[in-house]
């Protein structure tokens, strides 16, 4: 596995938006986004023929964005429409069609790479994810047309990822697991506690330049083992099966020694 | 999608993904803060979601539904809309909508001028799941790895008693820093915790209720919230009687009496068993009248009254001022005449007929007592009774009780000794409902109970253990408590082919509330008979198959060994579960459970008129009726199988 195009995805201006939804239902309202829980998902209302839908976030102050993920999606086709639109005008989110009006921004989803229709056979949480060209906002509305009825989304991010200049990865490991129990009685039958499986990641980074060693320091600094986060281990030529949700699982000494060299582990998240 | 939709299929197939849920009934204090006064006497605030933030930073949503408003401590009812609140009091109407509260008190006034508790449930699982009760629910998967408590019940004693219910503690992820501000911000403390198994594709209608009680304590730390739940029982050690005699209320009553306990009554006391009665006034208007207090609560009728001036004269009856108002048996008080009484010296002892109920008369039956007391004396509600228990029980139980409680004691310790007096079993089922079984060791649809097969269910091997700590070959049992000489009478019953056999000479001394001496020997018959032999008992453990299952729940159990036929073991044999511990990483559930000595399989229905001939009898028919046995003990003279195939009970 060549390792190429490795994106980390950390920043996300999600967490301290307002947000408006055009609809939702019961308890399962927008600000379940801002939760980690990819599991715990905004649903809209509106019955089988409604499957339309927006939501608006303002970030109170200009945000920088390259990247915009969403996960945990029931969305069984890709979306007649799947835009996310970026403006400074808080309150105009009249629907553009054409990139780039005056003023806004489209970015449009529908053909993103990683777009999966359901859960993988690799346990991957439907995640949708787009990278342009850096810009500046402070609102952004996602406007979905759908036509099979309400739908759930669980994470949707807008924020920043960087790519390292230097792509290869060493020792890369990948591990499935299966934490589940078994046990055998007497007689011989056996008996399992199915536990959801779950991937883990190991993998060695070397850092070649300066620029690259602050870029994974602050990364580095930002999550720490607590906070989840999207890599990419290879954007383009995997990018379906190895995008993972998860978080590091031990911090690793960030000793600034000749080679720069790292060793990380990381986990997949539920 | 695994197509697992039904709880039967997930506790017996081999491979099944287990969820465990705990869903806490929270409180929180409303009555702080402003509140719009609305026409119609109610009152409005704005009560909404709480927004928390975590230790990332990131801002989480805690949903909260109002489902219960206790006002002072009492419930008022939910209704639906503000029109429905302001034509109802006391109520209240949460618009989840539109975050608003609607408030009628039970005068019309400020909520702020009583303590207003709000309760809501937070939902949480092992993993996360959405399920629909009501409305889609999400279950926050906050629960830890081994974060369901080992859930445990079980008898001090094979045949009666009061049950052991332990929970631990139900341990919740606060890693991410979840609880911080919850953990202050609700009120935790004896509010319920309800904890549910199920999973794969199963309907919450499908998931079981495991356990539900109260959490008692909380340990919150940077990693987790550990929360100390246990069986509601403990509300149970709550002292009776509740009240006393005081000269506030009665001025002028034997000052000796200061301070003590307004005895309860169960049963018909007669003149041996009669209790001391108090003077409540000793300064009456009619010379030489002085007016008694039996008990704290209506009798239905007193059928004597005895004076003793001194152990010369002994007790003397005394006729019942019969004049208007002088027998009152709604507060249980009668007057006497005597010229010769003396107070502090002279003593009054009363028979009679003790708490009643309008529709049964007399309460005198075991599970009608513990019932009457759960209800009356210790504040419960007909919803917190397995009403079924109560039910069966009141037709299974057979015995006639004297229960005085006197002196202040635990409503649990007078409950164990009922069920020592019945055979009788007192614990709680799942969803934390009292439950009174007296003991029946029939089994009437033996074809009908799970089938165990020891090599493929249990997870271990099976251990069988003759229980020689219940081996008595001598039963005594006390009965007809006098209240006032605190002493019983005594019958026994004894089986020297037991002592002979097991040169085991110990005797069993059961003291009991019985009324009777027929009932008391019956009682010791019935000991003698479940006692003079060890019982075995059989210990092994489960994955699901079992997880449903609560104390005194049947089994059959097959334990074959190879070959069969020469090396013995059960087959399809009726055990009964008496101790019961559930744990969860790995499921399991280990019981132990008592061989039922075929007692149930030879109780014997001679009297009733479907009973089968033995030759007719099919093997079902053979395991649950009984049979007319010859002189020798023969069923079938021609099949010795038969010997002493039959029972009394």
């Amino acid at each position: 596995m060549a390792n190429e195009n490795i994106l980390i995805f950390y920043k996300n201006s999600m967490v301290t938006a307002t947000l408006t939804p055009s609809s939702t239902t019961g308890q399962f309202t927008a600000e379940n986004l801002k939760d980690s829980l990819r599991t715990k998902v905004w649903t809209t209302a509106g019955g089988v023929t409604a499957g339309s839908a927006s939501l608006q976030m303002r970030f109170g102050t200009t945000q920088t964005f390259n990247a915009i993920i969403l996960a945990n999606h029931s969305w069984t086709s890709v979306p007649e429409k799947l835009n996310v639109v970026f403006s400074n005008a808080t309150g105009n989110w009249e629907r553009i069609s054409t990139r780039d009006v005056t003023g806004k921004f489209r970015v449009d989803l529908t053909g993103a790479t990683t777009f999966a229709p359901s859960i993988d056979t690799f346990g991957n949480q439907n995640v949708i994810c787009k990278i342009f060209t850096a810009t500046q906002y402070q609102c952004a509305m996602l406007d979905v047309d759908n036509t099979v009825g309400d739908w759930d989304l669980g994470q949707i991010w807008l924020g920043r990822y960087f790519e390292p200049d230097f792509q290869a990865l060493e020792n890369y490991k990948e591990t499935l697991v299966d934490p589940s129990i078994v046990q055998q009685t007497p007689g011989g039958q056996r008996y399992a506690d199915i536990v959801p499986k779950h991937r883990e990641v190991a993998f060695t980074y070397t850092a070649r330049t300066h620029g690259e060693w602050r870029n994974i320091q602050q990364m580095y600094h930002e999550v720490g083992i607590s906070k989840d986060l999207f890599i990419s281990f290879d954007y383009t030529n995997y990018a379906s099966e190895m995008t993972l949700y998860g978080k590091f699982t031990s911090m690793v000494p960030m000793t600034f020694n000749k080679n720069r060299v790292m060793d990380f582990t990381f986990r997949e998240s539920r | 999608m695994s197509g697992v939709t039904t709880f039967n299929e997930l506790k017996t197939r081999s491979n099944t993904n287990k969820i465990y849920l705990a869903e806490l009934t929270l409180g929180e204090h409303l009555s702080s803060g402003s509140w719009t006064k609305l026409t119609g006497h109610v009152y409005s605030k704005t009560y909404r979601d709480d927004t928390i933030m975590l230790a990332s930073g990131a801002s989480v949503t805690v949903r909260k539904e109002l489902e219960k408003i206790k006002e002072n401590g009492t419930t008022i009812i939910q209704k639906t809309s503000l029109a429905l609140v302001k034509a109802n009091t006391p109520s209240f109407f949460h618009n989840v909508t539109q975050s608003t509260l609607y408030l009628h008190t039970s005068n019309g006034s400020t909520p702020n001028q009583f303590t207003e508790v709000g309760y809501f449930t937070l939902r949480f699982g092992t993993e996360p799941k959405v399920l629909y009760s009501g409305g889609s629910k999400y279950y926050e998967p906050y629960i830890t790895e081994n974060g369901i408590p080992r859930l445990s019940a079980n008898l001090p004693s094979i045949y009666w008693g009061i049950t052991n219910i332990s929970a631990g503690n139900l341990q919740l992820d606060n890693s991410t820093g979840f609880f911080d501000q919850i953990s202050k911000k609700y009120l935790w403390i004896k509010k319920r915790c309800k904890l549910l198994v199920g999973g794969e594709d199963l309907p919450y209608s499908e998931y079981k209720t495991m356990f539900t009680g109260e959490i008692y304590d909380k340990t919150y730390t940077r990693l987790t919230l550990d929360l100390a739940i246990r069986s509601t029982s403990f509300d149970l050690l709550r002292s009776i009687p509740i009240n006393h005699f005081w000269t506030s209320n009665f001025p002028n009553m034997d000052p000796a009496a200061e301070g003590k306990s307004i005895p309860v009554y169960y049963g018909i006391y007669d003149i041996n068993q009669a209790p001391l009665v108090t003077c409540i006034n000793t300064s009456m208007t009619t010379a030489n009248n002085r007016r008694f207090k039996i008990c704290d609560h209506p009798v239905s009728a007193i059928t004597g009254v005895y004076l003793n001036f001194s152990d010369v004269t002994g007790w003397i009856e005394y006729p019942v001022d019969t004049g208007y108002g002088s027998v009152d048996l709604t507060n249980a008080t009668f007057i006497v005449t005597a010229a010769s009484y003396v107070t502090g010296q002279t003593k009054c002892k009363v028979a009679f007929h003790g708490a009643y109920s309008t529709a049964s008369g007399t309460t005198s039956g075991a599970p009608e007592i513990v019932e009457d007391i759960l209800l009356r004396l210790c504040g419960k509600i007909g919803d917190d009774l397995n009403t079924v228990s109560f039910t069966t029980s009141k037709t299974d139980s057979d015995v006639a009780l004297n229960v005085p409680i006197e002196n202040e004691v635990s409503a649990l310790s007078v409950i164990d000794k009922i069920c020592k007096s019945d055979l009788a079993f007192f614990d709680e089922d799942a969803d934390g409902k009292y439950r009174y079984r007296t003991w029946s060791p029939l089994v009437t649809s033996p074809g009908a109970l799970p089938s165990i097969q020891t090599d493929r269910d249990f997870t271990d091997m099976p251990r069988m253990i003759d229980d020689t700590v219940s081996l008595f070959y001598k039963i005594r049992v006390r009965y007809s408590y006098s209240a006032n000489t605190k002493e019983s009478l005594q019958t026994e019953t004894s089986d020297v082919t037991s002592r002979y056999k097991y040169e085991k000479s110990e005797v069993l001394d059961h003291d009991t509330y019985i009324r009777g001496k027929s009932d008391a020997d019956t009682l010791a018959q019935r000991l003698n008979l479940v006692l003079k032999d060890p019982s075995p008992i059989l210990t092994g453990k489960t994955k699901l198959q079992l997880v449903d299952k609560v104390l005194g729940d049947k089994i059959k159990i097959t334990m074959a060994r190879s070959p069969f036929e020469v090396a013995g073991g059960y087959v399809g044999r009726v055990f009964e579960i008496f101790s019961i511990s559930k744990q969860f990483s790995p499921a399991e559930v280990e019981i132990r459970a008592r061989d039922l000595k075929e007692l149930g399989g030879q109780v014997g229905f001679w009297t009733a008129s479907t009973a089968p001939t033995w030759a007719n009898a099919n093997s079902d028919d053979k395991a649950i009726s009984g049979f007319w046995t010859d002189a020798d003990g023969y069923i079938d003279t021609a099949n010795e199988d038969t010997l002493n195939g039959s029972t009394w009970w």
